[in-house]
Parts: C-alpha cells; sequence; structure tokens
C-alpha cells in the first residue's frame, strides 16, 4: 500500500514539472517579437515562390524534405508488414460473428462512410492548396473502412487490390523521385512545369499533387489493412470464447 | 483575449493529462489521453499550424485511440476483473 502511494506521488510531481515546463515554453512563445529574426521559416518562404504551391508546408515536405517523406512511407509500411506477420493467420476463413450490431450504427455507418471518403479524398487532392496532405488523407479513408468494420464484423476487404494499390503507389513514388534526379539532378525534384501564375489552382505545382495523390493511395491502404486485421483478431477471439 | 484562450486550453490539457495518468480504468485513461489529443489540436490552431492540427485531429484523436480501444478488447482486462 506504501509503495503504491509512493509511486502516485512520483506521477504526480512528474506531471507537474512537466506542466511547469510546458507553461514556461508558452510564455516564451508569447514573449518572442516577431519581425526582429530571420529565421529557417522566412528563407523557406522566399523559397516557396519557386515551386508556387498556395500551402507552404507541402513543398516542404514533399520538395525541400522528400526524401524524409520517403522515410516516413518506408517505416508506415515496415510497421504494416510487421503487423501482418503477428496477426494474419494461415487460414483465412473467419467463424461467423452472431451478434447484431445495433440499428443506429448500421443505418449511421452506410450514411456517413461515403461522406467520410469524400472528405478524405478533398484533403488528398487538395494537399498543396489547403491544410493536409496524403498522410492525413489516407487515415481519414481508414478511418471510413474502421466503422464499417465495427457495423459489419463479417465484411471482408479485397486484399489484392489492396496490395496491388500499396506496391504500384510505393514504386511509382521512388520512380518519381528517381526521374527528378535525372532530369533535373535533384531526387524528387519537381520536373514538371510549374508557373507561379496558376498558383491556388488545383492544377498546379507540378509534382507535388503526383506525389500526394500517390501517398494517399498508400497510406490509405496500409491503414485500412492494420484496421482489419485488428478487428478479425478480436473476432477470432469472440468467436473461441463463445 | 487569445492569451486567455489558450492558457486556459493549457491549464484543461494538464488538468485532463493528470486525470489520466492517475485514473484507474484502463478505458477512462485512453477516453481522457484523447481529450489530451484534442486540446493540443486546438493549441496547433491557435499557433498557427492548421497541417499539424489535422494530423493530430485524424491519428492521434482518432486512429489510435480506436487502436489502442481494440487492444483493450482484446486482451479484456476489465471483463476478467469483473467477472
Amino acid at each position: 500500500m506504501n509503495l503504491k502511494k509512493e509511486f502516485r506521488l512520483k506521477h504526480i510531481v512528474l506531471s507537474l514539472l512537466s506542466s511547469a515546463l510546458m507553461l514556461s515554453i508558452l510564455g516564451l512563445l508569447l514573449h518572442v517579437k516577431s519581425g526582429l529574426h530571420k529565421s529557417v521559416g522566412d528563407i523557406i518562404l522566399t523559397l516557396n515562390m519557386e515551386t508556387a504551391t498556395a500551402n507552404a508546408v507541402t513543398s516542404v515536405v514533399t520538395f525541400f524534405r522528400g526524401i524524409d517523406t520517403l522515410g516516413e512511407v518506408t517505416v508506415l509500411f515496415l510497421a504494416t508488414t510487421g503487423i501482418a506477420l503477428m496477426l494474419s493467420t494461415s487460414q483465412r476463413t473467419y467463424e461467423k460473428v452472431v451478434h447484431q450490431e445495433s440499428f443506429i450504427l448500421n443505418i449511421g455507418s452506410k450514411l456517413l462512410l461515403n461522406v467520410i471518403i469524400l472528405f478524405g479524398v478533398y484533403i488528398i487532392i487538395h494537399g498543396h492548396l489547403s491544410p493536409g496532405g496524403g498522410f492525413q488523407g489516407g487515415v481519414v479513408i481508414a478511418t471510413a473502412f474502421l466503422l464499417l468494420f465495427l457495423a459489419n464484423p463479417n465484411m471482408h476487404l479485397n486484399h489484392f487490390i489492396l496490395t496491388l494499390g500499396e506496391s504500384l503507389s510505393g514504386a511509382t513514388f521512388v520512380l518519381v523521385g528517381l526521374i527528378g534526379l535525372f532530369k533535373i539532378n535533384i531526387l524528387f525534384g519537381n520536373f514538371l512545369p510549374n508557373p507561379v501564375s496558376e498558383i491556388g489552382e488545383l492544377v498546379s505545382g507540378g509534382i507535388i499533387p503526383i506525389i500526394y495523390i500517390i501517398v494517399g493511395i498508400k497510406v490509405g491502404s496500409e491503414m485500412s489493412v492494420i484496421v482489419e486485421y485488428f478487428i478479425k483478431e478480436d473476432n477470432k477471439k469472440e468467436v473461441s470464447n463463445a | 483575449m487569445i492569451g486567455l484562450i489558450i492558457l486556459f486550453t493549457f491549464a484543461s490539457i494538464i488538468v485532463v493529462a493528470l486525470y489520466a495518468v492517475l485514473s484507474q480504468d484502463v478505458t477512462q485513461a485512453v477516453i481522457l489521453f484523447m481529450g489530451v489529443g484534442l486540446g493540443s489540436v486546438v493549441l496547433f490552431l491557435i499557433f498557427q499550424a492548421p497541417d499539424v492540427a489535422l494530423t493530430e485531429a485524424v491519428i492521434g484523436t482518432g486512429l489510435s485511440t480506436a487502436v489502442f480501444l481494440l487492444g483493450i478488447r482484446h486482451t479484456s482486462i476489465d471483463k476478467e476483473v469483473k467477472s
């Protein structure tokens, strides 16, 4: 009992210390006067005019730091592979779950599914104009599939199409980077025409919308597979319990 | 005014995080952790980082909470304690 109390006291002290740190950082942030220092952000903003994307973050993520994005996609691919190795079993046929989900969840999921997928596609396509991009849109699409699985546990995703889309988009991503390397000597260089006069239009920014659509397909399929493995693992446990 | 909103959001994040650390129920802790993410979404928006706010809203409060809850239901700590 005494040990437990000590443990909780340590937790409280740690939380208070970290909150004091957060508050001091907040005070620093509020007291920095803008316009005095020329930071990396200013340099990137002036460079951003060349890439002609309305959303400055996008040009950093896909152009100045394109190789970082490639690393992130690789990490996500490895995570999906690990989860598939751990959770997938040799027999693909799961027993049917008999319990009925609630009426509200059934009807609500059917209504909401199209809206969520539409929102995810919007985030992906408008990645270079407004906040968001391939990663966020892909995860939004995966949450739509999560809702579908919650409402209807006996559903199956077509793994062939998902695997095909995931590998093709990954290969195209590397290919786009290599084309930039060979054409203008920069890995993930913007080799398509990107005139500054077209800034803010849907088709602008050269290869950046293409990269975001590719990343969106890749992340969406990988996250959907992860969600399906988690839900199916859960169903298997329920069947074995009953 | 905006400083007051920031301070209020910071204070609520700290309170919710304390509750999440101290709560005995795992499910309750996960839901409170989602509240921490929600508060940070508001802070990111105020500090003009809508990209990060969108990422935090989708991944931090959406998908990771779902994966945590699925994991809890799979390991079923609560069920064993109650039965």
